[in-house]
């Protein structure tokens, strides 16, 4: 890796306002370094999806720059194809593509992007697969899938790219509670790779376990911003205070 | 005649629907505009006027300048693959538009460009979609093939207009020629739903 720095997202006055004028990023500024987990929490609407989701400009910014290893994220280069292909994304709702199977779905974007051949794809997808514990279903349709099951195959699909960081979007809040687990364990197992990963979650417990660092949001701005221990344990500001007995977990 | 005249408009008509339906779809002004009065222009005006219009523009010129006689039927290809692909198009927007915004977001995620996207997973899916409309604008043409018979397309209407001028019965004579278009279109309607079952079935697998 030729990366410059350490930084592999570096966000600087990031702004976004929705058509209806709701500020829902309202300046952020950010860095997310090389191996580190970062979690973002906060009550539904305080726009941590929309920060994330800006990351690889599934949301374009209203203003504000997003450096991705150095490169400027610009919707209107054509290089951001090849910056995406290196920033992985796992949807809420899985987003699975219904008309091909689960290998298909694997390694449709390796062989069409990264321009590899048919047989090393399928290689690729079979290790993945067996990392994210669903050899046995190589030749499924999503729809035969569960929730838990879908979200692993997503997470084994955006692995394929052979990411250089993760954006977890919500990945666990459209599951029924029993197929948390499943997912969170894989998540977990690529904590222990040092995958460099963002979550955006709602499983405080987790995110507590997990993350290097965790960010509190409110009203499209970052509130807190500390370790585990500092942001659960010994929140500072009162709206993090707030938020934490309301979810009612430590 | 009837038959390989609906058949022709509405094959090639989709082929060359995916233009116009691109073309609206975009974000690109430049592109969109025009495609947008393209299809409300042949969607606002009757279609006997384009199909005589088109007659006029194409075929006359074409004998007296080249001497060449088409003949009808191929302006009458020409002026019904207009009016088809313009509603068509809108179908075919209708279904892309219809699969989930989540689709793009994923493709576009793992690197993938729009038109990749377009191909590879919008279209595939919006097929499903499309697939019924595209039966029912089959039936529609195939109906609408009957104002041919302006241009002397030896179509079904135009067999009538013959028929009629030796008998008496007039009335029989329209009600035969209603039965054999239900005869076409009754058919095919059933085919179409045997399709599109056949499509969901394998959905479900």
């Amino acid at each position: 890796m030729q990366t410059p720095s350490k930084d592999i997202i570096v966000i600087n006055g990031l702004t976004k306002t929705f058509k209806n004028t709701i500020h829902a990023l309202a300046g952020v500024d950010m860095v997310v370094h090389k191996g580190e987990v970062v979690s973002i929490i906060g009550p539904s609407g305080s726009g941590k999806s929309t920060l994330l989701r800006c990351m690889n400009l599934m949301e374009i910014p209203t203003s504000g720059t997003v450096v991705f290893e150095g490169n400027l994220l610009d919707i209107k280069s054509k290089k951001i194809n090849q910056l995406r292909e290196k920033i992985g994304m796992v949807f809420q709702s899985f987003n699975l593509f219904p008309h091909l199977s689960v290998i298909e779905n694997i390694t449709l974007s390796p062989r069409l992007v990264r321009k590899i051949d048919e047989e090393t794809a399928r290689k690729l997808a079979i290790d993945l697969l067996e990392k994210v514990g669903l050899i046995d279903k190589v030749d499924a349709y999503p729809n035969q899938l569960s929730g838990g099951q879908k979200q692993r195959v997503a997470i084994a699909r955006a692995l394929a790219m052979k990411p250089d960081v993760l954006l977890f979007d919500e990945p666990t809040s459209a599951l029924d509670p029993e197929m948390v687990g499943e997912v969170l364990n894989v998540m977990r197992s690529l904590v222990a790779e040092g995958m460099t990963m963002v979550i955006v979650t709602h499983e405080m417990a987790f995110a507590k376990e997990v993350s290097d660092r965790v960010l509190f949001m409110s009203d499209g701005q970052i509130v807190e911003m500390g370790s585990p221990e500092d942001i659960f344990s010994h929140p500072k500001e009162e709206r993090t205070k707030v938020f934490l007995k309301r979810v009612n977990v430590f | 005649m009837t038959l390989l005249l609906a058949f022709l408009a509405v094959v090639l008509g989709s082929i060359l629907a995916l233009i116009p339906a691109m073309m609206r779809l975009s974000k690109n002004k430049i592109l969109s505009i025009p495609a947008t009065a393209y299809v409300e222009i042949i969607r606002g005006t009757p279609m006997l006027v384009q199909v005589l219009l088109i007659y006029q523009l194409l075929k006359i010129p074409l004998l007296l300048i080249g001497g060449i006689d088409m003949g009808s039927f191929v302006p009458g290809l020409v002026a019904l693959l207009i009016n088809s692909s313009a509603y068509i198009s809108e179908i075919i927007r209708g279904g892309v538009q219809a699969v989930d915004q989540g689709q793009t977001e994923a493709a576009r995620s793992l690197g993938m460009s729009s038109s990749l996207t377009m191909r590879k997973i919008i279209l595939p899916q919006a097929i499903k979609n499309i697939f019924p409309a595209l039966g029912n604008e089959f039936v529609t043409i195939i109906k609408e093939t009957s104002i041919f018979m302006y241009l002397g397309i030896a179509e079904l209407m135009y067999q009538v207009g013959i028929l009629k001028a030796s008998s008496p019965a007039v009335t029989e004579l329209y009600i035969v020629a209603g039965l054999m278009y239900l005869l076409l279109t009754y058919p095919l309607s059933k085919l179409m739903n045997y399709i599109e079952r056949r499509m969901h079935h394998a959905d479900a697998k």
